[in-house]
């Protein structure tokens, strides 16, 4: 198990320097000039140049890249060109708000998804069924900005049980609202994927076994049916953890956040090259932990996969 | 078989009781919460009042306080709080005093004398003299330090040697008592004092700035009324009153603002009552002007910026002046005008927004006349009509008048493509490397003159970045503004601008669309809020919060018996 896991953390290590030199790359294509979007486009081409070399922008491509992945690697991120501030305060200080974020949909999305798909699924083509997944259709079709803003004045600003907006004190009754909707679109997702991974068991010979011996449904879904659908469910809950790490751009937009999701889009519209080298590096590392963390859960789930 | 279906029945029966049981469970969880919750607001107006701090809202995190470093509304708003400068822009939005209690100029219009008020304390404890004032001025001018705003003081003898690394120290500085600052410029700049007055201009506490270095912005030490209290990134800052400061102090005590990027979000806060004034944009001054509650708290005044068309002079069709008067002529921007948001925006037919030093125009624009447009065309030989690209920047204005453009051109023949860019591939398109046919840009000034709207924008010696992003160029038209920039009698001043902004306009470098107003809405507790002309001005040291029985004030006037108490000890 340890072997496995060492081998999945190695296997990560290409994958990083693979996705720092894209994120590098695309923003040497780009257009816009860096150095303007920090002197202005007023300044001196004295003030213009002299700022070039203190970035070390007049260097070749390839010499930036080793100069980036020398500090990297010995731990300095560098300094925002916008703000001035160190990379890596900018995203310690943000980190907790995306991870608070993150969890709080995430144990909303997987309670409601795995819960509705189970049951959609084990009372196939009824009624109930269909309306489960009409109604998933519909919510899901309605854009997040409608359902974030109708909440907010709703929860916020009419009957004030919530805060409208923000991280407050940092508590996690600031993140009840932002939670709630994005784990409800997430929960549909995972719903859909669910019920149908879950009607694909339900149809296999043991489970008519298992009803024929005369098990409680309620033990033929969750014991045998579940159990044996939760290899793609694992892979389905840690793609959307990771998805939530990174960041949910629209949702800490609209409740106020300052989460990772901002903090990237901004550096990126701004050419800040440190910022947004930040946070692909960090972006790229909760994806590859994340996988590895899946690929371990599954040899916990299936014993098959530590074999093979 | 049947007993088996019974069984099955039942269970179901059994089951569906079940789920109503969790599902009442989850409600009640719900509920309990909600109450758990209630009534701990963090809002300022819920049940007690908190009539002493500010509730504000950024729309962006504002960069370092730092006035080399400042360069958008919003640092420029900070800095305003933190720092003086010589002088400051008053409600009239008027060059008047601020840390110099009077200044004097040489008849030639050469050499600034100002005297400096006395006893003036930094945050520190520090007193100010005229050295700190040459040691800001430096600073900003330092080539080491990439001030975007180093072309504000650029006027200075010897700056630009200075700034270009061939100087060791700025000639045109000095400090020849400890209360005295002379300043002598290249050439006569009747328009100096106003640059003084920008956040570029305030003066730093030169120990603490060389203390943080870097990060001076983070922790920063100026003379103003009010100190940086606390700073959480990407949430809010917020002040606390100063009780050295030399001028009228505030009536509050703190003031809080948080950083809220979204305009819904913003309002969400204002209409819960946790902000005390909203500025509004064209996607909801509508929804307040027709509100009972908040139509009679709106607050309006030109805001100084103008937005138009630039039409590319240095390139064909449009270096050809008939093309481009045509295209001033075949747009209705009237009716564009009354699309968008009336009330929000101002008809412009010039550049210099109306009243402005004075400002009266005399040039009343192109007409909308489309068959002359298409006779216009005609003659410059493009009877069939033409291609013509516009660049747009993403979201906002840009999209709200660019198709009606896009519509009224087509009816003289005129093939426009609208080229949406985000903002830095905009700035570069636009810039000195791109070369567009049209752009569809805004001009905001950085200080209150006529003369900000005409020689940045249309002489020929500014580049597209610098603001002339039609590439215009005119021997008059450049003679005036030369003239304008040298004239200090206002009178004298007053008719060049008219005369200069008529023969820039005769030749059609844009097709000028609005001057915007600004809107706010203020809630009810908000008592001596108003519209500053110029944003820097504004100090918060004239507003209060009071209620309509009057509690409040008298909060606020304790407050300062108190601090006032504790500076004498």
């Amino acid at each position: 198990m340890i072997r496995f896991t060492l081998r999945r953390l190695l296997g990560a290590i290409p994958v990083l320097v693979a996705v720092s030199l894209a994120t590098f790359g695309l923003l040497y294509l780009v257009p816009g000039d860096p150095v303007k979007a920090i002197v202005g486009e007023r300044a001196s081409p004295e003030t213009i140049a002299n700022v070039r070399r203190e970035l070390g922008l007049d260097l070749p491509l390839g010499r930036r890249y080793l100069n980036w992945l020398g500090r990297t690697l010995s731990g300095d991120l560098g300094r925002s060109w916008i703000t001035g501030r160190p990379v890596a305060d900018s995203l310690k200080a943000r980190l907790p708000v995306t991870a608070k974020l993150a969890l709080t949909a995430f144990a909303i999305s997987t309670a409601i998804g795995l819960g509705v798909g189970v049951y959609a699924a084990s009372r196939h083509n009824t009624a109930a069924d269909h309306l489960v997944r009409v109604g998933l259709l519909v919510f899901g079709a309605v854009p997040v900005f409608v359902i974030a803003t109708g909440a907010m004045y709703l929860f916020g600003v009419k009957w004030r049980l919530l805060p409208v907006s923000g991280i407050g004190d940092g508590s996690l009754r600031n993140f009840i609202l932002p939670g709630l909707v994005l784990g409800l679109y997430l929960s549909i997702y995972q719903a859909r994927m669910t019920r149908s991974v879950m009607l694909e068991v339900i149809r296999q010979d043991f489970i008519r076994t298992a009803r024929a011996k005369g098990l409680e449904e309620t033990a033929v879904i969750w014991r045998h049916a579940f159990r044996n659908a939760l290899v793609t469910v694992i892979t389905l809950l840690g793609g959307s953890l990771s998805n939530l790490l990174v960041g949910s751009v629209l949702t800490e937009t609209i409740f106020n956040l300052p989460g990772v999701g901002r903090f990237t889009v901004d550096a990126a519209y701004a050419r800040d090259l440190p910022a947004v080298m930040g946070c692909f590096l960090f972006q790229s590392v909760v994806f590859v932990a994340a996988n590895a963390l899946i690929d371990v859960a599954y040899g916990l789930a299936d014993p098959r996969v530590r074999v093979g | 078989m049947m007993t088996l279906r019974g069984r099955r029945a039942r269970l179901r029966k059994k089951k569906r009781r079940k789920h109503v049981l969790v599902l009442a469970g989850a409600l009640l969880l719900a509920l309990g919460l909600a109450s758990l919750t209630n009534g701990r607001l963090d809002g300022p107006h819920p049940q007690l009042p908190d009539f002493t701090t500010w509730h504000g809202a950024f729309a962006f995190e504002p960069g370092p306080l730092d006035p080399a470093r400042a360069v958008t509304v919003t640092d420029g708003s900070a800095c305003a709080l933190v720092y003086n400068g010589l002088v400051r822009f008053d409600a009239e939005g008027l060059v008047v005093p601020d840390l110099a209690e009077r200044w004097e100029v040489s008849p030639d219009g050469l050499v600034y004398t100002f005297h400096l008020r006395s006893g003036v304390r930094f945050h520190d404890g520090s007193t100010l003299t005229a050295p700190d004032v040459v040691y800001s001025f430096t600073r900003l001018l330092d080539p080491k330090l990439g001030s975007r705003r180093a072309w504000v003081l650029d006027s200075i003898k010897g700056a630009r040697d200075f700034l270009g690394g061939r100087a060791l120290r700025v000639d045109g500085l000095e400090a020849p008592d400890t209360l005295t600052v002379r300043i002598t410029l290249e050439r006569p700049l009747a328009h100096f004092p106003a640059l003084l007055a920008m956040p570029a201009g305030y003066v730093v506490s030169p120990e603490a700035a060389r203390r943080w270095g870097m990060d001076f912005g983070y922790h920063p030490v100026g003379t103003g009324p009010w100190k940086l209290a606390s700073w959480r990134e990407g949430v809010g800052m917020s002040f606390e009153v100063f009780a050295g400061y030399f001028g009228q102090g505030p009536r509050l005590q703190t003031l809080s603002y948080r950083f809220i990027p979204d305009a819904t979000t913003r309002q969400a806060e204002f209409e819960a009552g946790n902000l005390e004034v909203l500025a509004l944009g064209e996607e909801n001054a509508g929804y307040f002007a027709q509100n009972p509650r908040y139509a009679a708290r709106i607050q309006k005044a030109p805001e100084l910026a103008v937005v138009y068309v630039a039409l590319n002079c240095g390139k064909p069709p449009l270096d050809d002046v008939l093309v481009r008067r045509a295209l001033n002529h075949a747009i209705d921007r009237g009716a564009i005008l009354d699309a968008i948001r009336p009330g929000r925006y101002v008809l412009a037919n010039g550049s210099i927004p109306l009243g402005l030093g004075g400002h009266e125009p005399t040039w009343d624009g192109y007409a909308y006349d489309p068959s002359l447009a298409r006779a216009l065309l005609a003659r410059a030989g493009y009877p069939e009509g033409l291609d013509l690209d516009l660049v747009i920047r993403a979201g906002g204005l840009s999209v709200f008048s660019a198709e009606p453009i896009q519509a009224e051109l087509a009816r003289v023949g005129v093939r426009l493509r609208i080229v949406q860019l985000e903002t830095q591939a905009f700035f570069a398109a636009t810039g000195d490397s791109g070369n567009p046919d049209l752009c569809l840009l805004s001009w905001v000034a950085d200080y209150a003159d006529p003369e900000n709207f005409l020689f940045p924008l249309f002489h020929s010696s500014n580049t597209p970045s610098g603001g002339n992003n039609a590439r215009f160029s005119d021997p008059v038209a450049d003679l005036l503004m030369e003239e304008i920039r040298g004239e200090a009698d206002p009178r004298r001043r007053a008719v060049l601008c008219r005369a200069a902004e008529r023969v820039v306009f005769e030749r059609a470098p844009w097709i000028p669309l609005f001057f915007p107003v600004d809107l706010f809405v203020c809630q009810p507790v908000v008592r001596g809020f108003r519209v500053w002309p110029v944003y820097s001005g504004n100090k918060m040291t004239e507003v209060w919060l009071e209620d309509d029985a009057g509690r409040g004030d008298d909060l606020g006037r304790e407050g300062r018996a108190d601090r006032e108490g504790g500076g004498r000890e």
